[in-house]
């Protein structure tokens, strides 16, 4: 019965997706079909119902508030400076520009809920700086792409929080737990681009080194930006808000900002709330539509027979964990990287905790750490071909003429630094789990397994 | 079947004009959650005073933004489709194809927009309420939000007409173009008008 369930339903989803339709409705469709099927409980009268609690979610809230937060920045003309503020303090390391390329979209990351809104905005700015000859253009073409994708793993991050609400775990822990991971892939990003540069001097020229009286002029251009990722992280490592009520002081905050650097006017600001309307109506229709799929699946019982068969098969959990890396890596070239994630996690995270909570011995399992590991296999996604956003974005705002497999090219370092991480999480989940311990105590929520 | 094609197309663009004020409004809407979040924060830390309702209404605002945004989110091609396969086909496949998507969004639709209505009027039959502390009556709420989906219905459904006329009429390419997935470059050029950045940088020199 159950492996007709799981038939039925990998291949309509296949033939939905593959066939162009909207990947909410193709979720939607699928759930109603396999209650008319298989479940004698005529749920899908209840459609309205089951909508209304996604729908309403106050952690969700946070999403729209997020991208409002990042549209007001976009249009408020900050980035350019904050740019070449970054360029001064950073360019005298081997590698030159490229270090302010990964700390710029850090920095933006972390103001910045959104992978391809850090790829554009940094992208724009930092690209003309590269038009004089010298540097390695696919390298650097390569850190821009991969460089934006930060954006969803340096928190906030719309992927963390889809992924909290779809396994009900905290998005505050998720946040402080992106933090660290960020930071270590934003190094070792730059780590690559210094060692690759002095091993072959000929990828990037040798950049003027600016006085100190240049980079504590440019301290200054930094502020603004600073104080809003204190204003939003820090009240939530802080226990002052909850991660949408940070949401909330961040489109405030970057208001203030676009109202002092005097870029505000009507059409700025119905601009961005249409822009907002966009991003906000295509996300909760893809989510309110998985939670519909979420809670028809699990009603039909679909993740726990999968994970008693793969027990049953004696599949140790390390080599199921590999698989579902390799899945996401897979699937992440032809699928939209949330998308993918909203999609698939509802199946496939019961089916992870299943596993481990049988095997403790193997592995200690935390949500948070799996989550991180998800969202740096959606940044792989976003940025492996065919379907890469920030391949196209980037491809997009490049200033000189070109084939796009010069991006492609170019990110693949980046690619294997995402995967040696993720490997490094697995071994070491500490590295997610101590700072958000450190600020909210060990595990409240008893849900670390193992 | 010309006079038609244009009393369908005339409609649909009103309705997408429509599309796009509930478009700005959500955004709006949206605005004012967060400065009322911002200001329930404030009064909470520094006056020891909270309205109790901070979920419930936001609650309530991300349920109507959501709603309201999403025809216009059709019309601006932003719901999300995999398109790799698609976009490969000859026009006249695509074309289909796109007639496909939209038949399975107007059935789904259908289903959702009966349903939230049927639970709209039973909620002004019951005076069903929210079950938390402030105990806000549901049957508005779920009615502006139903207004919502049902005007996303109807954009999905006059798209599907004009998607047959064009079709009958062997309009292939004017249909894949027309309700086709987005273009990365359409998004690319989109999201660089919105931004300033470019615009900045010349002031800056």
């Amino acid at each position: 019965m159950v492996s007709t369930i799981l038939g039925t339903a990998f291949g309509l989803l296949l033939i939905f997706l593959a066939s162009g339709m909207y990947i909410a409705a193709a979720l939607g469709l699928l759930g109603l079909s396999l209650d008319l099927l298989f479940d004698d409980r005529p749920l899908w009268k209840y459609t309205a119902d089951m909508m209304w609690w996604p729908s309403t979610n106050f952690v969700l809230f946070a999403v729209p508030l997020y991208v409002l937060m990042g549209e007001l920045l976009l249009r408020s003309g900050l980035t350019d400076r904050l740019y070449q503020a970054l360029a001064k303090w950073l360019s005298f390391l081997p590698g030159g520009l490229m270090h302010s390329n990964i700390a710029a979209c850090s920095v933006f990351a972390a103001v910045s809920g959104s992978s391809v809104a850090t790829a554009i905005t940094i992208g724009t700015v930092a690209l003309p700086s590269f038009e004089r000859q010298g540097y390695n253009e696919r390298l650097v073409l390569g850190s821009l792409a991969a460089g934006g994708t930060l954006g969803i793993l340096i928190p906030p991050s719309i992927g963390l929080i889809i992924y909290a609400l779809i396994t009900d775990t905290s998005v505050g822990r998720l946040f402080i737990g992106g933090v660290v991971p960020g930071l270590s892939l934003a190094g070792m990003f730059m780590l690559f681009i210094g060692v690759s540069s002095i091993l072959n001097p000929g990828i990037a020229p040798k950049e003027a080194t600016s006085t100190w009286g240049e980079r504590l002029n440019a301290l200054p251009h930094l502020v603004p930006t600073g104080s809003l990722i204190l204003l939003v992280m820090g009240s939530i490592y802080f226990g002052f808000a909850t991660p949408t009520e940070a949401a909330a002081l961040g489109v405030v905050g970057s208001l203030i900002l676009a109202i002092l650097t005097r870029r505000v006017s009507r059409n700025m600001l119905l601009d961005g709330a249409r822009a907002t309307a966009n991003t906000t109506g295509l996300v909760m229709l893809i989510v309110v539509f998985a939670q519909l799929f979420q809670f028809m699946v699990g009603s039909l019982g679909v993740p726990r027979a999968i994970s008693e068969w793969l027990i049953q098969l004696g599949v140790p959990p390390m080599v199921s964990l590999l698989f579902i890396i390799i899945f996401y890596i897979i699937l992440g070239m032809f699928m939209d990287a949330l998308s993918m994630v909203i999609t698939t996690l509802p199946v496939i995270f019961p089916v992870v905790v299943e596993l481990f909570a049988q095997n403790p011995e193997v592995l200690a399992f935390d949500p948070v750490t799996f989550g991180v590991i998800v969202v740096l296999l959606m940044e792989a996604g976003l940025i492996t071909p065919p379907v890469g956003v920030n391949l196209y974005v980037i491809q997009g705002i490049r200033t000189t003429k070109g084939p796009m497999i010069d991006v492609a090219i170019g990110v693949v370092p980046f690619f294997i630094m995402m995967m040696i991480l993720v490997g490094v999480l697995i071994a070491f989940p500490n590295m997610v789990l101590w700072l958000p311990d450190l600020a909210f105590g060990a595990s409240v929520e008893g849900v670390r397994y193992g | 079947m010309d006079t038609v094609s244009k009393y369908v197309i005339a409609t649909r663009e009103f309705v997408c004009r429509s599309a796009t004020y509930m478009g700005t409004l959500s955004g709006i809407m949206l605005f004012l959650g967060s400065f009322f979040v911002t200001s329930e924060v404030i009064t909470r830390k520094y006056f020891g005073f909270t309205s109790k309702g901070t979920d419930d209404i936001s609650g309530i605002i991300l349920a109507w933004a959501s709603s309201w945004a999403m025809a216009y989110a059709l019309y601006k091609k932003g719901h999300v489709r995999v398109d790799v396969i698609l976009v490969k086909l000859p026009y006249k496949m695509q074309g289909i194809m796109n007639l496909v998507a939209l038949l399975a969004l107007n059935f789904l639709l259908a289903l959702v927009v009966l349903s939230m209505w049927e639970l709209t009027f039973a909620a002004f039959k019951t005076g069903e309420v929210r079950p938390s502390a402030l105990r806000i009556p549901l049957d508005w709420p779920y009615a502006v939000w139903a207004i919502g989906y049902t005007v996303f219905w109807f954009l999905a459904f006059l798209m599907l007409i004009e998607g047959i006329i064009d079709v009958i009429m062997r309009r292939f390419s004017t249909l894949a173009f027309k309700f086709g997935p987005s273009s990365i470059e359409a998004e690319i050029q989109e999201a660089m008008e919105s931004s300033t950045v470019l615009k900045s940088n010349k002031v800056l020199e």
